[in-house]
């Protein structure tokens, strides 16, 4: 880059850009900041957090269920879930839901049909 | 064979929205003189998380290479020299061979010993550690270097830990050899600016898109083939899937590489280039001068210039020197017959090559000697997916036996999209202008424009790349089992 702007200010005006975009999720995580999206609804197996104690970290069974924690808590984690779900169905027609096909008319619908082949229970 | 199952991945949750924003701040805002000793803080973490009782073996084994390299170095007795180098090769192989290969070579004898009547040896309970196969060859390079006087040995312990256990490149390399790196662990002032920290996270970002968005997508399909039984498999999708695999692990191990290259740009690090375009390749020999580039010449360096290289006395030396390198580079991926049989595959191909079939693609149109070696390599990653032989030749039948089209099911929008682009952008390479926009694309950028636009696009990227990974289930590299 070309002169002092294009040298220092603008790569260091980017990096600093960088960092608090990659840091967004921890900062709403800490700080517990209102987001404008509701928070997900359904049925999924909820992970507790880990417990640090010595032998759990050696057998690795603390980093299992801690990513485990983590996958499902970081900051915006709900928020993520319902952009990569819009952005796969109004994109890809893909719904991200587990009983969830898209029908002749491209709309979601539940595939009870499914479910009630596994003998999974009515759904409605 | 145990493998680790939990490992900081850089496409991962806990990396990207912990790890790595908390130790480039701290490394932004940390003096010069004690950025080394944060790097070395955070790859000890990085390597302890996934590896917790190994860090220190891998600890204890650089102690002593250090000492043993340094006491090499000083002395001026040959034999001596010597003496050291063989020691600390065989430590290093030695550990290699103890947690990698151990169980192979016991499972093989106890079928010899099983078909003579004779009792059988028990199996040892080895957890394979995530990365040896990587930190080893560096080890080796160490050792061997300062033997060459290609370069001086490291004067501070710390300095070559952090050599070897350096995070971005520790788990599936680049494989960067010693001299390589030397001079940049104790000065790269010039290199470790903001400019390459925003051209790191771009180069970062590719990688982690190529991961996530195109080798995860095509990995399902890929599973499809060779994890179902083979009854349930059709020829269309007996192709189909190992098409996939074939752009799978394109995109999984050279994501791997873009993201390990970007982020030791971001800390100021220059590694080697692990891919370039390797499926525009019109041979098997040019294959490997583009295709893990940093294992090709570490073979080459350290074990095909050895043998004597191509300054043999006759063509049958030659051959056999090249047919060695290529069954060894198959054990280093994994000690199973698939990987065995791989290296030979690759290898008979590469003397048939020398003996008369490269005068023969100079005869062809560029477009089929790419799509023969293409071809040839589809096949060979057959028998390196599949879990062992029976499943490979299963699958290789069934290609060619021509039993039923793609199940109606198979292909969606999203599978199509993600597909074309495989395609796309591991054939561009055949295009002299993309070669030079792709070169030009990882440099530091140059204008305020271009700059502030790929940082955003890498911004948006990273944020897409993170939901996904957030909404899926664990999704490890593929080169991560070596």
């Amino acid at each position: 880059m070309k002169g002092g702007f294009l040298n220092k200010i603008l790569p260091n005006l980017l990096v600093v850009f960088l960092l608090l975009v990659l840091f967004v999720p921890l900062l709403q995580e800490t700080l517990k900041l209102k987001t404008f999206i509701h928070p997900l609804h359904g049925a999924f197996e909820k992970h507790a957090d880990a417990e640090l104690k010595v032998s759990s970290w050696f057998n690795s069974s603390y980093q299992e269920q801690k990513e485990k924690f983590v996958q499902q808590n970081f900051g915006l984690h709900d928020d993520y879930i319902r952009m990569i779900s819009q952005v796969n169905y109004s994109v890809f027609k893909k719904p991200s839901a587990k009983f969830v096909v898209v029908g002749k008319k491209q709309l979601p619908v539940r595939n009870c049909i499914h479910r009630c082949i596994l003998w999974e229970g009515f759904c409605g | 064979m145990f493998v680790n199952k939990t490992k900081v991945i850089f496409s991962s949750v806990l990396f990207l929205s912990y790890f790595l924003p908390i130790i480039l701040l701290l490394y932004v805002i940390c003096p010069r003189n004690f950025r080394n000793g944060l790097l070395l803080f955070a790859s000890i973490v990085f390597y302890a998380w996934g590896a917790p009782g190994f860090i220190f073996v891998i600890l204890g084994t650089t102690l002593l290479d250090f000492f043993l390299v340094g006491e090499m170095h000083r002395s001026e007795s040959p034999l001596k020299r010597k003496f050291i180098l063989v020691l600390s090769v065989c430590m290093n192989l030695g550990l290699l061979f103890y947690f990698k290969y151990c169980n192979f070579f016991i499972e093989n004898l106890n079928g010899l010993l099983g078909a003579s009547g004779v009792g059988e040896i028990t199996l040892l309970q080895v957890v394979l550690p995530i990365g040896i196969s990587f930190y080893t060859f560096e080890s080796l390079t160490y050792v061997i270097d300062v033997y060459r006087r290609v370069h001086d040995p490291l004067k501070n312990f710390w300095h070559y830990q952090l050599y070897i256990i350096l995070f971005p490149k520790l788990i599936a390399g680049p494989i960067v050899r010693y001299h390589e790196i030397a001079d940049q662990i104790t000065g790269r002032e010039a290199q470790d600016n903001n400019a390459n920290r925003l051209a790191g996270f771009f180069r970062f970002v590719i990688g982690l898109s190529k991961k996530v968005f195109i080798a995860n997508t095509l990995s399902e399909f890929a599973d499809l083939a060779f994890e179902s039984q083979i009854a349930d498999v059709t020829t269309a999708a007996a192709w189909l899937g190992v098409l996939c695999y074939t752009f799978q692990i394109y995109f999984d191990f050279s994501g791997y590489s873009d993201m390990a290259i970007g982020l030791g740009q971001m800390f100021g690090f220059s590694f080697p280039e692990n891919f370039n375009n390797p499926y525009t390749s019109r041979s098997i020999t040019e294959f490997w001068q583009r295709w893990h580039i940093t294992l090709g010449r570490w073979m080459k360096n350290y074990l095909y210039i050895p043998l004597g290289g191509n300054r043999v006395a006759s063509d049958a030396r030659l051959y056999f020197n090249l047919w060695l390198v290529f069954l060894a580079s198959g054990f280093w991926h994994g000690a199973e017959w698939t990987f065995i049989f791989w290296g030979i595959y690759h290898g008979t191909f590469l003397v048939i090559e020398r003996m008369f079939l490269l005068k023969v693609y100079a005869r062809l149109p560029k477009v089929i000697s790419v799509a023969i070696t293409f071809f040839v390599v589809m096949i060979g990653w057959i028998f390196f997916r599949a879990k062992n032989m029976e499943v490979a030749t299963d699958l290789l039948q069934k290609m060619f036996s021509f039993e039923g089209a793609l199940p109606q099911h198979y292909v969606t929008n999203h599978f199509i999209f993600y597909f074309t682009l495989a395609v796309v952008f591991s054939f561009f390479g055949l295009s002299t202008r993309v070669i030079r926009f792709q070169e030009k694309a990882f440099l530091p950028m140059q204008n305020a424009a271009p700059a502030v636009l790929k940082t955003a696009a890498a911004c948006a990227l990273v944020v897409l790349a993170t939901a996904t990974i957030a909404a899926s289930d664990f999704n490890p590299f593929i080169y991560f089992r070596f």
